[in-house]
């Protein structure tokens, strides 16, 4: 894990240059791989492949792997673990005494970094707060919805590709319920400082 | 388009109790230029639309690669047809492996979002909602996921035509056609993989502006088609994001023009304005031969963008209404035009020995030539000079690339016949692209097989 000091970001949803304070934590480095995930259900049958509630994963879940115990071959073992729906990952994060990343301390990490990046190219990742910052589905209505959580047309009326980067990762939340299973997305955990 | 016809899978289920019949059939829907076949029913049904999102990688132009976000897997989406009250169940499916989420907003549907607020939909799964066809018309469907902007830019969009009650008369042929403007990381023809420029599409300065999602979709081989004395229905959308469309047929006046894809017919029209976002529904009789140009009429983006497209029309001649002369107002093609880069874009490509300057001096010819002088270098009789078999070009190199880098204003004999017409200055391609589309040019059809080397085009460029 690394440590992560406190610190101050402007959320994309924020009025202008409104800053949002994160207390420091510690994160994962990297996402949590096949083996790391193959690890946890050895330990925890319940989520199994086989043994998984439906509520808690539809039925994509874990697909990718040849079975219950098995990831398929070698080389997808360091692979980020994908199809693993909400449940299950902060499952497995509190297992480590963790928890999954809320939306800030994500972005507060990962927006400077991944501002003149093309997400079309990366995984996303699972937030423990994944849905409090809805986009509705139909996107231009938002603004009037929930003005300061949302400003659809702002976002698009910047110039500043961080601010768009960042409404395509916020849309693709929107779209997600935490039984869901898809393959373009993975997680991480944090832990608070003691 | 009869063929269609045996694919409508119509289902009757009878209720166990009553004589009622509620017929329920799944929509046709076909790939541009097609149109699903005229709807023969006489009244209402319950009709089933099926619709998958797909992210693909495809072409833009020869070389030019770029991930689409699609309707059926090309753009435009795929064409729906169905009759005024009808009541349609939408399927909208989200491919697994996408990475973005998307929904549907069908300029069809009366209701919150046009579906929008009811199709979003995450990667993996699909939606379902209905809707009853309450207004006839063309419509455009597009995706409204945020960021709404880049996701119809690139290429989510297409047509959903509601029949009237009354349909539209026979004609011989129907055809899809929707514009749509793209923005790329590198200049108009710059080959690899091109990203989306979110700059040039905040300042509305697209590279490509299309016809059916690709420079060439409508040309050549892929041409839509007519005989002599044919009716044709040309379905034309603009899914933009950003330009209207003038669209014209070069040599056509529209008869009738559905104006807007609505009610009302306007008559004897040049040049019909679609803006993105909207339709329109043309219809002409056509009554000579010879291949007629589909262009929007801001003409640098129908010879500088790639927004051109061709009708060829066989059949006898009629010298009554053409005689057969070209005259000379036919529009002249220009350089393309310079275009600032922003972003990183894929270094020019370097032809290594003269196979490779032939296929890609194809690549320059087919996104610079071919408007004139025409796929088979055969140019146009009377208007533009032939490059096959030329004696002109093959008798001078030296004078061949001059006439590419300094242009040729003035009478020339050609093959024995007199042409006095204007070829421009093509200053926006370099010294290497110069020298591979002339390379391809003596390549091809019966010509000397010479090499030009980007060496001599240098030194024509100083030369007097």
């Amino acid at each position: 894990m690394s440590k992560i000091p406190s610190g101050e970001y402007i959320p994309m949803y924020a009025e202008k240059n409104k800053k949002t304070r994160v207390s420091s934590f510690w994160m994962d480095s990297n996402p949590v791989t096949n083996k790391e995930f193959l690890d946890f259900v050895k330990t925890h049958s319940q989520w199994r492949r086989s043994k998984v509630k439906s509520i808690f994963a539809e039925k994509t879940y874990l697909q990718l792997w040849r079975s219950d115990l098995s990831v398929g071959s070698k080389r997808e073992l360091n692979k980020t673990v994908v199809q693993v729906s909400w449940f299950a990952a902060q499952a497995y994060c509190e297992s480590k005494n963790k928890s999954l990343p809320t939306v800030d301390q994500w972005e507060y990490v990962y927006a400077e970094e991944l501002k003149s990046e093309d997400i079309r190219n990366k995984l996303m990742e699972w937030t423990l707060d994944f849905n409090t910052a809805m986009v509705t589905g139909e996107s231009r209505g938002d603004s009037a919805i929930e003005k300061n959580l949302f400003c659809g047309s702002g976002s698009l009326g910047s110039s500043d590709f961080k601010n768009y980067s960042a409404f395509m990762r916020f849309a693709y939340r929107s779209s997600l319920k935490a039984n869901y299973t898809t393959e373009n997305l993975g997680f991480r955990c944090v832990k608070s400082e003691e | 388009m009869k063929k269609y016809f045996s694919m409508l899978a119509l289902t009757i289920i009878v209720g166990a109790m009553s004589s009622v019949v509620r017929a329920e059939e799944k929509a046709v829907l076909t790939y541009a230029p097609e149109v699903p076949p005229p709807i023969t029913r006489t009244s209402p049904t319950k009709v089933i639309v099926n619709l998958e999102v797909k992210e693909v990688e495809g072409l833009l132009s020869d070389g030019v690669k770029y991930v689409f976000w699609t309707f059926g897997g090309r753009v435009p989406g795929k064409f729906i047809r169905i009759r005024e009250g009808d009541d349609v169940e939408f399927h909208l499916s989200n491919h697994p492996k996408d990475k973005m989420p998307h929904n549907i907003d069908l300029h069809a549907v009366t209701g919150p979002g046009g579906g929008a607020a009811s199709s979003f939909t995450a990667p993996g799964h699909t939606s379902t909602f209905s809707f009853k066809a309450l207004n006839s018309g063309l419509y455009v469907y597009h995706c409204a996921t945020a960021p709404v902007g880049m996701h119809i830019a690139n290429g989510m969009y297409g047509l959903i035509y509601v029949e009237p009650k009354e349909p539209l008369p026979k004609v011989d042929h129907e055809y899809y056609i929707m514009q749509g403007d793209f923005y790329t990381k590198g200049a108009y023809g710059k080959a690899g993989l091109q990203p989306f420029s979110m700059q040039k599409a905040l300042i509305e300065q697209p590279d490509y502006v299309l016809f059916n999602g690709s420079v060439g979709s409508l040309t050549g081989d892929k041409a839509i088609q007519a005989k002599v004395g044919e009716t044709v229905r040309l379905f034309i959308g603009n899914g933009g994001p950003n330009l209207s469309s003038n669209f014209h047929v070069i040599g056509e006046i529209f008869d009738r023009v559905y104006q807007e894809g609505g009610t009302k017919v306007n008559t004897n029209v040049q040049t019909t304005i679609v803006p993105p976002g909207g339709a329109a529904i043309v219809e002409f009789k056509v009554e000579v031969p010879g291949t007629f140009i589909l262009v929007d009429h801001a003409i640098f983006r129908t010879f500088n963008k790639g927004a051109l497209g061709m009708l060829k029309v066989t059949g006898p001649e009629n010298k009554e209404v053409y005689s057969g002369k070209i005259s000379d107002e036919v529009y002249l093609p220009e350089g393309s035009g310079i275009q600032v880069v922003d972003g990183k874009a894929p270094p020019p490509l370097v032809a290594k020995g003269k196979d490779q300057r032939v296929s890609f001096g194809k690549r320059i010819f087919t996104q610079n030539c071919v408007a004139c002088h025409q796929v088979d270098g055969k140019g146009i009789p009377n208007a533009f000079p032939p490059l096959a078999k030329s004696d002109y070009l093959n008798a001078d190199k030296e004078r061949a690339i001059k006439t590419v880098v300094k242009g040729l204003t003035g009478e020339v004999l050609v093959n024995g016949n007199k042409f006095n017409s204007v070829m421009p200055a093509w200053t926006s391609l370099t010294d290497e692209e110069i020298a591979n589309v002339l390379t391809y040019v003596y390549s091809m059809w019966g010509n000397s097989g010479k090499e030009v080397k980007p060496e001599e085009v240098k030194a024509a460029r100083t030369s007097k």
